[in-house]
């Protein structure tokens, strides 16, 4: 027993490469960024009193009622946004630029509930954690100063706790309650629920094209895959042998759900920032910053 | 995870790990909060007006679970003075996403179709905002319209038309639900003299 749970210890707070980490901490603010660019482009419209408000206390599923804006602070938070957001994926100031961007983030979900996404909730949460996490030891402007500051110091190569488990957790459990959402919904009962869903304005040239051109059935296939895939993320994801395949599956159906329902692209890129960041090989994300010389 | 940490673990002795933040406490605390987090994406936290912000922020994966009956979409139409009803182009009012249901405007007819103070508050806005917004529609307005169009979807297998919004496109009356309209007297009030 008490190997157990050395071994379940390991497993949530042993030491991860901080390659990982630091792969998030580049991808994750700039698609988070991505998927705000319209939002940002209309800060006006978006979040000062110049947009349109829907009144406070008319929704009880509205989280809390804040304010608008003056239009001028509008386009600060904009503003604060981008440099922030900016600022993390560069690893400049990381925990104060993390810190704001999960500050800024929180607020701009909160703050108009017709813009808020699956993206506008995770992105606070994530921000966070690369907040707290020692995201800027390593291939950042930080770790670029420090190393001009003392050559001699040692770059690190791991990092610590739970700063990667938590995002390597994050995936299955999130799949896992979606893919619970999905078999309480229509997901067991309905056998095209998936091509239901290419008719609307999310519909893209490549949904329109499938939509058209695949045999039903396979729509069922697929739709039973990623249930399968869904439930199932906490084993597949677990399990050492499943893993490689549980990566390909995440990365494809993201892939296919970016180029299929248009908007939801930035979800999917998050995502696949996550999926990467989380069980891409090792040796692969430490080449890729070779490869791109990303100092520090 | 196992394996991985493993062969991490391993390598520690001859690597340098960066530390998370503050004493062991801290980090120890952290951890539970993430794993009250994670718990709370599967199991919602009740929806009390206390704890509705974090409850929001976990209310993120139920992702498509319903299948689609119908395509839906939002339209607004004024009552231009001295004519009648008019389709208008709500995208100057609107901007966000305009062509797809991550509008503003589309996700305020699917929350907000059965709230009246929230319809007559877009009525406000709107009606305020129409003098000078090049909607397609010239001249004084005494209201507006919402107008939700219900596409009912082809048989699987049928061929699947191409999505493209169109705010002035004709409604077929079958496809037509009048979500609000600004009342007659109303309406004849903001008209003087028409």
């Amino acid at each position: 027993m008490p190997g157990v749970v050395a071994l379940a210890g390991r497993a949530g707070f042993g030491p991860r490469p901080i390659a990982r980490l630091a792969v998030l901490r580049i991808l994750a603010p700039l698609a988070i960024l991505g998927f705000l660019a319209s939002r940002i482009h209309h800060a006006d419209d978006w979040l000062s009193v110049a947009g349109f408000r829907v009144p406070a206390g008319s929704d009880w599923r509205q989280p809390l009622s804040l304010p608008a804006l003056p239009v001028w602070a509008a386009w600060s938070v904009a503003a604060a946004l981008i440099v922030t957001g900016l600022a993390t994926a560069a690893g400049a100031v990381t925990r104060w630029s993390a810190a704001a961007f999960a500050v800024l983030l929180t607020y701009v979900a909160l703050a108009d509930r017709l813009s808020a996404f699956t993206v506008s909730k995770l992105a606070p949460v994530i921000a966070l954690a690369l907040c707290l996490a020692p995201s800027g030891a390593r291939y950042s402007v930080d770790a670029w100063r420090r190393a001009r500051r003392d050559p001699s110091a040692p770059r690190p190569t791991l990092v610590s706790g739970g700063c990667v488990s938590f995002f390597q957790f994050l995936l299955p459990v999130f799949y896992f309650s979606s893919g619970i959402a999905k078999a309480k919904g229509d997901w067991l009962e309905h056998r095209y629920l998936l091509w239901t869903q290419l008719h609307d304005s999310y519909q893209t040239a490549v949904s329109w094209l499938f939509a058209n051109h695949l045999p039903p059935w396979l729509w069922t296939v697929i739709q039973g895959a990623v249930l399968a895939f869904e439930v199932g993320a906490p084993l597949w994801f677990g399990l050492r042998w499943t893993r490689p395949f549980a990566l390909a599956f995440g990365l494809g159906m993201h892939f296919m759900i970016g180029l299929m329902f248009g908007p939801v692209i930035w979800f999917s890129l998050l995502m696949i920032t996550l999926l990467v960041g989380s069980y891409a090989p090792e040796r692969w994300l430490t080449r890729a910053f070779e490869r791109l010389r990303v100092p520090g | 995870l196992a394996h991985v940490t493993a062969r991490s673990t391993s390598a520690t002795a001859s690597a340098t790990v960066a530390a998370g933040p503050g004493p062991r406490w801290l980090r120890l605390g952290l951890a539970g909060l993430a794993v009250v987090y994670l718990g709370a994406l599967i199991h919602h936290p009740p929806d009390t007006a206390w704890l509705r912000p974090a409850a929001f922020f976990t209310q993120a994966t139920s992702l498509f679970p319903r299948a689609a009956v119908y395509a839906i979409e939002y339209r607004l139409e004024v009552w231009a003075c001295g004519r009648s009803w008019e389709p208008i182009d709500p995208r100057p009012y609107f901007p966000i996403e305009p062509d797809d249901k991550e509008s503003r405007l589309q996700r305020f007819g699917y929350f907000y179709e059965h709230d009246r103070p929230a319809l007559e508050a877009l009525d406000r806005y709107l009606s305020a905002r129409h003098p000078g917004t090049d909607d397609g529609v010239a001249g004084p307005i005494g209201g507006i319209r919402l107008v939700k169009v219900v596409r009912p979807l082809p048989e699987v297998g049928d061929p699947v038309e191409h999505y493209h919004f169109d705010p002035f496109a004709p409604i077929p009356p079958k496809q037509r639900r009048d979500i609000y309209y600004t009342p007659g007297p109303e309406r004849k009030r903001r008209c003087p003299g028409s």
